[in-house]
């Protein structure tokens, strides 16, 4: 055990998993921000973490309940605010309605998360803060997690009291959906209350990054009411425990929120939130630039550049582990051959992509799904520069000379320019891309992962595509979803014992090490098999006028707005 | 030809002497049909066969359009600039500054003037080169798309206005149906449907265009098959296949010619919309209209360049080949 004394004080109280944590932090091996971060993943006191020298940290915000669902705040510091007035936020209208535990798309994300809350909250550096969950902690081997709820909360449609029961059934309703984050990790019937204050979870294994599963990271895990029919949706069934309370829906042209009087938390500065529709990126950019709406949820450096350097307004940056994978068929096809796949990946010139595409607000990545926003990312692992030279020997080991394929893309922001990109970058060794832009219903329905063959999933899915995947706090629905042997969106139709099995060890390691450890074996393997390229990792972007201050958003499009008002 | 098939039709054949005038004018000569009925009535000089003179009616009927044709300035011009983008359609890379698809990525949106004569798009490729290069699908597509429709359309109209009664109102009933449905729209819903490909965006633009032409078409035919000539061929005992296509058809040629012509213009016009709608033709290539559809949302950046340049050039386009289809219904109807 490592010296230093002072600490055997916590080291007694402490159950295993943060012992672990507190040595790896004392033995220098864990950086300050990532101790602290951790600490509050394993349920760690604010004072615990303080007293273990991790204090200039540690959220300010866990004292008062006003901010707790603060994530990645935009604006610098909130600062002195009005009481009063309306903020206009721009918006794409929601893909489809707004039930919180089928709902698939940002907009529908972004609006559910203003009335109902979420058992914890993530922050943009991905610290954990109390949501309708005061507490959390794991057992000693992370199979079992335990949630304190918050007391005093109340549904808005009948002021009945928040209770276990209610959380206890939106666990079992998304299991029952087949959430993409929870399947495999926890079943219906996994969660239980011996007390009706707290909330136990028995997981199916361990895993050290639950309480991220029961966060916005879960879009789809906000606590819902049990007496809430299946498929309701908030427009209709107007309820929720959060700081809004929505008035008017219309799928088109916009929402209306106004405060929630009876909310937990610190009253919110704004009287009332109004959400304004935009089906394209360019009205969204000119009504934000004209004054006509006050804050735009989400942009894209290209197309939204002039948001970026307008001294009337503030950006939000997050980096996140928004990314694009090019999915390549590993089991038949013309990217059967892992040297063929290895050669497409050695073919891209991801600075120019990053430049071109994103303006710089982007990261060059490793075709791996940890992003580097991951604690657990290794830094070190390099991604692939162009090697046309490569790429050919690769292909010519290959016999794929003269190689020609489809390329499928959604259209869907940047996404058909990346496909030309590629197509560019390919040309130079030889390969052949024809590009196939299609909108989204026939690309998800027919090219991604098309419903029938049902088993395995996807297995209906074209040889080589591009497809969007939002930020998760873990890397867990990647891996779980896209990667894994039967993975629900699994299109590439990979299946590799050895990634299932380092993706298991990474489900169950957990102290810091042993989480790096397991990340960089799953990114060797990716980047030995390649069935997928992963480009870049891009920017969350959101913006707001300076006369408002304390906006926040989660790289989900979650937008916080419990401590934004006029600048006083 | 039908004749042939139709022995029992009298003694009338196609090659009886009676028939030799019709004979001598072909579809491909049908242009100047109408002056070559009227001038084979000239004497001809000694020495001279009927089908000789005939001969040198034509040609001499085929001159003076010619001549009146080049008098007029909107013919020249627009053949001018026609013949200019034909250049750069067959040209295309050979004559093109910098390869259409390079990306020059440290040149995104550079302005016009310098090393980029008319400037690069979002992705630093060269508008000029681009612009030369996507001369050759428009001007593929489009004329392809406008000979589908007015061959369709001509097949239509001969058998709407030859046979009218019943035919004549199913038939226009159900033309009337298509022409009350837009374009674009029907195009949008074809092309999302059959999925993108310029295979498909020629055949559905074509198909479109057929009732148009098949309109027109059909009010010339009725003016036509109460001629004499209609008559005469009627009582020789032509076949109604022969009287519509050999007969009539030659003498409908010059307002044939002139709808081919507008519609090689709408269909420049129909194919740049639903590339700029993104069903057209697909990435990377350097189709004007999908040039205009990728890049009309950085204006507001003040990109303004592989916008303004693309749209000029399907403008020009358009312009010319309705200045030439002026020229062309001018001098035909005269």
């Amino acid at each position: 055990m490592t010296a230093r004394r002072e600490y055997d004080a916590i080291r007694r109280a402490a159950n295993p998993l943060q012992l672990d944590l507190i040595e790896s932090f004392v033995a220098g091996r864990l950086p300050r921000r990532e101790f602290v971060r951790m600490g509050l993943l394993l349920g760690m006191t604010g004072a615990t973490i303080a007293a273990c020298g991790g204090a200039n940290s540690i959220p300010t915000s866990t004292g008062s309940a006003g901010q707790t669902t603060g994530v990645g705040v935009g604006g610098g510091t909130a600062g002195a605010v009005k009481t009063g007035g309306t903020m206009k936020i721009a918006s794409v209208p929601p893909a489809g309605p707004l039930d919180s535990v089928k709902m698939v798309d940002l907009a529908a994300y972004g609006l559910v998360a203003q009335c109902y809350e979420f058992l914890v909250y993530t922050s943009g550096d991905l610290q954990l803060k109390p949501g309708l969950a005061t507490e959390w902690k794991p057992n000693a081997d992370a199979t079992e997690w335990t949630f304190t709820l918050r007391q005093g909360v109340t549904w808005q449609k009948d002021g009945a009291p928040l209770t276990a029961d209610d959380v206890i059934s939106t666990f079992d309703r998304l299991s029952a959906a087949g959430n993409s984050a929870l399947k495999g990790v926890i079943d219906k019937g996994s969660v239980t209350s011996p007390d009706g204050k707290t909330v136990v979870f028995k997981l199916n294994g361990p895993n050290g990054n639950f309480p991220y599963l029961v966060s916005p990271d879960n879009a789809q895990s906000p606590i819902i009411p049990k007496s809430q029919a299946d498929g309701a949706t908030l427009d209709k069934e107007q309820n929720g425990t959060g700081p809004w309370k929505i008035t008017k829906f219309d799928a088109k042209t916009g929402a209306t929120f106004v405060r929630n009087d009876k909310w937990w938390g610190t009253k919110t500065p704004l009287d009332s939130v109004e959400w304004v529709f935009f089906s394209d990126l360019q009205p969204q950019v000119v009504a934000l630039q004209s004054g006509q709406v006050d804050a735009i949820v989400q942009f894209q450096a290209n197309g939204g550049e002039a948001l970026l350097n307008n001294s009337n307004l503030t950006v939000i940056s997050l980096k996140s582990a928004n990314h694009r994978q090019v999915w390549m068929r590993t089991d038949k096809g013309a990217f059967k051959d892992p040297q063929v796949r290895e050669a497409l990946a050695w073919t891209l010139d991801r600075d120019a992509m990053v430049k071109s595409l994103w303006k710089g607000t982007a990261d060059v990545a490793a075709d791996t799904v940890i992003a580097p926003v991951y604690p657990f990312a290794d830094p070190s692992l390099p991604a692939r520069t162009q090697d046309i030279d490569k790429a050919k020997a690769l292909l010519a080991s290959a016999g794929a000379t003269n190689l020609k394929a489809t390329l499928h893309a959604v259209k869907l922001q940047e996404i058909p320019d990346l496909a030309t990109l590629i197509k560019s970058d390919a040309a130079k060794a030889g390969i052949t891309l024809d590009i196939q832009v299609e909108d989204g219903s026939t690309f998800y329905g027919k090219q991604w992962c098309p419903e029938k063959p049902a088993d395995p999933p996807c297995s209906g899915a074209s040889d080589l595509g591009i497809v969007d995947y939002g930020h998760r706090g873990t890397p867990d629905v990647y891996l779980n979803a896209a990667l894994s042997g039967g993975g629900v969106w699994n299109s590439s139709q990979y299946n590799s014992k050895d990634f299932d099995a380092a993706f298991k060890a990474y489900q169950a390691s957990i102290g810091v090490d042993a989480q790096k450890a397991a990340c960089r074996k799953i990114s060797d393997i990716m980047q030995k098999d390649t069935p997928i390229l992963v480009p870049y990792f891009y920017q969350y972007l959101a913006a707001h006028s300076t006369k408002y201050v304390g906006m926040a958003t989660t790289a989900l499009g979650q937008v916080d707005l419990t401590a934004c008002g006029l600048k006083a | 030809m039908s004749e042939t098939t139709r022995p029992s039709d009298g003694p009338h054949s196609a090659a009886t002497p009676s028939s030799s005038t019709s004979d001598a004018a072909d579809m491909t000569h049908g242009l100047v049909d109408r002056e070559m009925n009227e001038m084979v009535t000239v004497p001809a000089g000694p020495g001279m066969t009927a089908s000789a003179a005939a001969l040198t009616a034509r040609k001499t009927a085929r001159r003076e359009t010619f001549r009146l044709l080049m008098r007029k300035p909107s013919f020249v011009i627009g053949n001018l600039i026609v013949i200019f983008w034909v250049v750069c359609a067959v040209g295309g890379k050979a004559i093109a500054p910098y390869d259409p698809q390079q990306n020059f990525s440290d040149f995104l949106h550079a302005p016009p003037g310098g090393d980029f004569l008319l400037g690069t798009d979002r992705l630093g490729r060269d508008v000029l080169s681009r612009i030369i290069t996507g001369a050759r699908d428009v001007l593929i597509v489009a004329p392809v798309s406008a000979v589908i429709g007015v061959t369709l359309g001509t097949v239509l109209g001969l058998v709407m206005g030859f046979y009218r009664g019943a035919v004549d109102d199913i038939l226009s009933r159900i033309v009337e149906a298509f022409l009350s449905l837009p374009i674009a729209v029907v195009g949008l819903l074809a092309l999302v449907v059959l999925g993108p490909s310029n295979t498909t965006v020629l055949t559905v633009v074509g198909l479109l265009f057929a009732p148009i032409v098949a309109r027109t078409v059909r009010a010339a035919v009725l003016a036509e098959r109460e001629l004499d000539y209609v008559q005469a061929a009627r009582l020789q005992g032509e076949s109604s296949f022969y009287i519509m296509f050999r007969e009539i058809l030659p003498n409908i040629t010059g307002p044939i010619i002139v709808e081919l012509t507008v519609r090689i213009g709408y269909a420049i016009f129909t194919v740049a919309t639903l590339s700029f709608l993104g069903v057209g033709v697909q990435p990377p290539s350097p189709d004007w209209g999908l040039a205009i559809s990728d890049e009309y949302s950085f204006i507001i950046s003040g990109y303004w360049w592989p916008v303004v340049y693309p749209s000029l050039a399907i403008a020009s386009l358009v312009i010319a080949v309705n200045l030439i289809a002026d020229a062309l219904q001018g001098v035909l109807s005269r």
